[in-house]
């Protein structure tokens, strides 16, 4: 039975956990600001943009760091590989740190396009975004590629997840960042789910982002939990898994653009 | 010169040129253990230090302001050259502090894309980078631990 446990002592490893380190220092560190500034921007408080992007990408860098160890160790750390590695964390710092930096200010840093400087910034981010899932898919090809006769469930759910929340993210962000040019199918303003913030009068693309991007962490972990309590049936159950979140993710952003909220007042 | 400028608008001027090239060199040099790094370490600290300690010595005692209170602080720092020594004060600190973040970021093989984040907070907001540092050295090596 494939274990995710312990982790490899090498530098990709350690590169993905000190990212994970350091948004998890973010989040404590802008707390008090928090907590203390009673500035709206599109009527949430202006730091809960930042602290949930550091909260997910701290879980994000943590989930790339254990999936990776499903590569063997020299392919885990060669050229190509570290490559990878610099691009996502440079992207991931790129994003936190201009996220900041207009809550700040309190200025929106996604949608904004006030001034030639926002409006290429957010170009900019819609770049380290794509770089921030498609790093995790060439992770998942990898894995995938290597042959190395492992058939848990835990691998699958590995595999599928980086390959699939990566194609889900894409064409939910980007229809919203592309397309939509807003989180919200109406005027999302006013009542939202507590600390997720998602409208409860409009549509709103986040929960669809949200199940998407997550299956990047619900697959490996429905299969590891399979391979312990189901082994007979692990990969089907991973596979059942893949499918429910694509449905899900599909009937969430249905919704969003019939302008019909998740959880309605 | 104009008029209107005087002496700590002008030494505010210069220290100022001069700390941000020091964070420059901390944050983009390659190797800490250059001259580049080594000996502003040091000689910002000693060299502010002393112009604080020249401020310091020569007006604290005729400022009608002190340490006790949030009165006094500002009745301290209503002096212009009090106010400069004050801030040569927070240059001085933070940028050694900076040092120090930069030199145990290396210690713990933290990347030079993360550190220079920190540092630039640092330089901004000095406590504030200060404390993402240790909390992030800190939460690294908790994950690492919990996961060895």
């Amino acid at each position: 039975m494939r274990s995710a446990l312990p982790l490899a002592d090498d530098e990709t490893t350690h590169a993905w956990l000190a990212v994970a380190g350091f948004m998890t220092a973010v989040v404590v560190v802008l707390t008090p600001g928090a907590l203390y500034d009673a500035r709206l921007l599109s009527g949430a408080d202006v730091w809960a943009k930042p602290l949930k992007f550091a909260l997910s990408l701290a879980l994000h860098f943590v989930t790339l760091a254990v999936l990776a160890q499903l590569l063997r160790p020299e392919a885990r750390t060669d050229r190509s590989m570290s490559r990878l590695v610099r691009v996502s964390v440079a992207a991931a710092l790129f994003e936190i740190a201009y996220i900041a930096f207009q809550a700040l200010r309190g200025r929106p840093s996604h949608f904004n396009f006030d001034t030639p400087f926002e409006t290429g910034m957010y170009a900019l981010m819609g770049i380290g975004a794509t770089l921030l899932v498609v790093i995790p898919f060439l992770l998942g090809l990898r894995i995938h590629r290597q042959r190395d006769g492992d058939r848990s469930a835990y691998r699958l759910g590995a595999v599928i997840g980086l390959l699939l929340a990566p194609i889900l993210t894409l064409v939910v962000a980007g229809y919203m960042s592309g397309v939509a040019y807003d989180r919200w199918v109406g005027d999302g303003m006013g009542a939202s789910i507590p600390v997720l913030g998602w409208s409860r009068v409009a549509g709103d693309f986040r929960p669809a982002h949200f199940v998407g991007l997550h299956g990047m962490q619900v697959l490996p972990l429905a299969g590891w939990i399979a391979d312990r309590i189901a082994p007979a049936q692990a990969r089907r159950i991973v596979w059942g898994a893949a499918l429910l979140t694509v449905v899900a993710t599909i009937a969430l952003f249905a919704q969003a653009l019939a302008g019909r909220p998740l959880w309605p007042l | 010169m104009p008029s209107d400028l005087g002496v700590p608008d002008i030494l505010y001027a210069l220290t100022g040129l001069i700390i941000i090239a020091c964070w420059a060199l901390l944050i983009l040099h390659p190797d800490r253990s250059s001259r580049f790094i080594t000996v502003p370490k040091f000689a910002v600290p000693v060299a502010f230090g002393l112009i604080y300690a020249g401020v310091m010595m020569a007006k604290f005692a005729g400022s009608g302001g002190g340490y006790g209170s949030i009165a006094e602080v500002r009745a301290l720092f209503a002096h212009d050259d009090i106010l400069l020594a004050g801030w040569l004060h927070y240059l001085a600190y933070d940028f050694f502090i900076g040092v120090w973040i930069a030199e145990q970021a290396d210690r713990m093989a933290l990347s030079r894309q993360i550190q220079a984040v920190i540092l630039v907070v640092a330089f901004m907001f000095p406590p504030m980078g200060l404390a993402l540092f240790l909390i992030t050295r800190a939460a690294t090596q908790g994950l690492r631990r919990i996961t060895a």
